[in-house]
């Protein structure tokens, strides 16, 4: 089966993208842990089911799809979950234990989660916890999040190690290690961020945690090493609407240690409520509207609706920059249906098309969310069927104009 | 903070543009400012110079060569970045075969600076 997967294959070697890379599984909402096999065509349809595959200690990286999962109970040790996507890893019930060993993740969104018990240590890269928490980390392994992001969360311990954190930002959250029986350090946290809501506590005498080149707004307790840090604005684009990108006088931006930006941030454009574009997108189109709480919803009879935002004009020809969805979609529906049943795994998407000096617009293509929109040397765009991630060639335009299209009961999904 | 779905989207800015450009060429006074845009073989490219100084875009000029008075010199940094028109059949990347390989200012007052960017 043709498969939509970017992450886990051989594009190199295998331009078709039907060959994965070794000890990679796979896992779509169109797969089937019956009658699947793991493999980029035929993947299995739970995270649950990819976890029994490797053998113990194995350091398999699983696959896992666009999609929203619930996940309760991963027994396994090494493997890494990687989201193909926007992955949303949720609880409705509000009332799971992630259980597992060690959390290895990258790109994941975690919802409503607890994840604590056997968990110990572990490395969680690009991932966003919400409403989780995490708890009772008594390991000798430590834990390290790079580039992540916590809101309303919190890990709390008595981790016998360290707790990094490593250009991340807290959000309403609560990071803690209180162990007091050994001589390493507690929380790092470095190169990050934290709202006046979060707390940062590390309680390790006689080692120290340190906080160094971060923006801290909130309560610091315990016993740290600091350096150059500071607390101001950090002029996220749109913190309610969950834009973290920066805008361009930003204190974040420069600011880390290598010279990069602290809390994982990158200077970008909303579109946002209140931002002309899209306001007048949205106005134009009576069946679509923001609600209470901001979020872009579909009313009226149609089932979807499609909103076309003004064009926007560079200075100079430029390449365009990564698009990002903000919010947290609602991914319920994106079980496969009878129309895109064959889409493995599903995606989210927008169109776009654009111009350079010439003014000529191109056509309408479709590209994916999270992604630089990119396009093949044959002219397919990155979310077409077939398209080769080995080939991939940013766009490069004048102006350029962004339409979306959207559900009734959730973002619209490929 | 209440848990929201769709909000909108943002764009990151890709701070690379499709090609080379040079910064800086810091003199005392620049009266008749010369520009020429090249490629490898030496021809004259149809293009678009885009001059700015002090962090501004001062004008955009379509025609190459280019001559351009500038006034309040002294001290002052100018940026040029040169955009090709050509772009309907071809990819440009940075430094791609036959673009801007040279970029050639001639300065008044008998000054010449050859300035090579490939």
């Amino acid at each position: 089966m043709v498969h939509n997967f970017k992450e886990g294959i051989d594009w190199i070697a295998d331009p078709t993208g039907a060959t994965p890379l070794a000890n990679h599984i796979f896992v779509s909402k169109s797969g089937n842990d019956t009658t699947g096999d793991g493999s980029p065509g035929n993947p299995y349809l739970t995270v649950e089911k990819a976890y029994t595959i490797p053998a113990t200690n194995n350091q398999f990286n699983i696959i896992v799809g666009t999609g929203e999962y619930v996940v309760s109970n991963l027994t396994g040790v090494f493997s890494t979950i990687v989201g193909d996507g926007v992955v949303i890893f949720s609880d409705p019930n509000n009332n799971l234990t992630l259980t597992t060993s060690r959390l290895y993740a990258n790109n994941i969104v975690f919802k409503d989660y607890m994840i604590l018990a056997q968990t110990s240590g572990g490395v969680c890269n690009s991932c966003i916890f919400i409403n989780s928490d995490f708890g009772n980390l008594s390991s000798t392994v430590q834990s390290v999040f790079n580039n992540c992001t916590f809101i309303n969360s919190s890990l709390i311990t008595n981790q016998n190690n360290t707790s990094t954190f490593n250009y991340c930002k807290l959000i309403n959250s609560t990071i803690s290690n209180t162990n007091s029986s050994g001589s390493v350090a507690g929380v790092f946290f470095l190169d990050g961020y934290a709202d006046e809501n979060s707390i940062i506590n590390s309680s390790r005498l006689p080692a120290r945690g340190e906080i160094d080149r971060s923006n801290i707004q909130g309560i610091i307790q315990g016993y740290f090493t600091i350096e150059n840090f500071f607390s101001e604005n950090p002029k996220f684009q749109n913190l309610p609407g969950f834009d973290f990108t920066l805008q361009p006088d930003s204190p974040h931006i420069g600011a880390a240690i290598d010279g990069s930006t602290i809390g994982n941030g990158y200077v970008g454009s909303s579109f946002f409520e209140g931002i002309y574009e899209l306001d007048e997108a949205i106005n134009n189109n009576e069946n679509v509207r923001y609600n209470s709480l901001g979020e872009i919803e579909v009313i009226g009879d149609n089932e979807s609706e499609t909103i076309t935002l003004e064009p926007v004009e560079f200075e100079f020809l430029r390449y365009i920059g990564k698009v990002r969805i903000s919010g947290f979609p609602d991914l319920v529906i994106n079980t496969p249906t009878s129309d895109n049943s064959k889409i493995n795994p599903n995606f989210l998407s927008f169109e776009m098309r654009y111009a350079q000096n010439d003014g000529v617009w191109t056509g309408w293509k479709k590209y994916r969310f999270n992604e630089i929109p990119s396009l093949n040397a044959d002219g397919k765009s990155n979310a077409e069927n077939g398209y080769n991630w080995a080939d991939n060639r940013k766009i490069i335009a004048r102006k350029y104009q962004i339409r979306l299209t959207i559900l009734k009961t959730s973002y619209n999904a490929a | 903070m209440q848990l929201k779905k769709f909000t909108g989207f943002s764009i990151e800015n890709d701070s690379a543009i499709p090609l080379r450009k040079w910064v800086g060429i810091s003199v005392e006074t620049i009266e008749n400012l010369f520009i020429q845009v090249r490629n490898g073989s030496g021809k004259l490219l149809k293009c678009t110079i885009v001059v700015i100084s002090g962090g501004q875009v001062q004008g955009e000029y379509t025609s190459n060569p280019l001559n351009l008075y500038v006034e309040n010199s002294a001290n002052l940094t100018i940026e040029a970045r040169a955009i090709n028109h050509n772009q309907k059949t071809q990819t440009v990347l940075h430094g791609g075969d036959g673009f801007y390989k040279t970029v050639v200012f001639n300065l008044d007052r008998a000054s010449v600076s050859r300035i090579d960017i490939n």
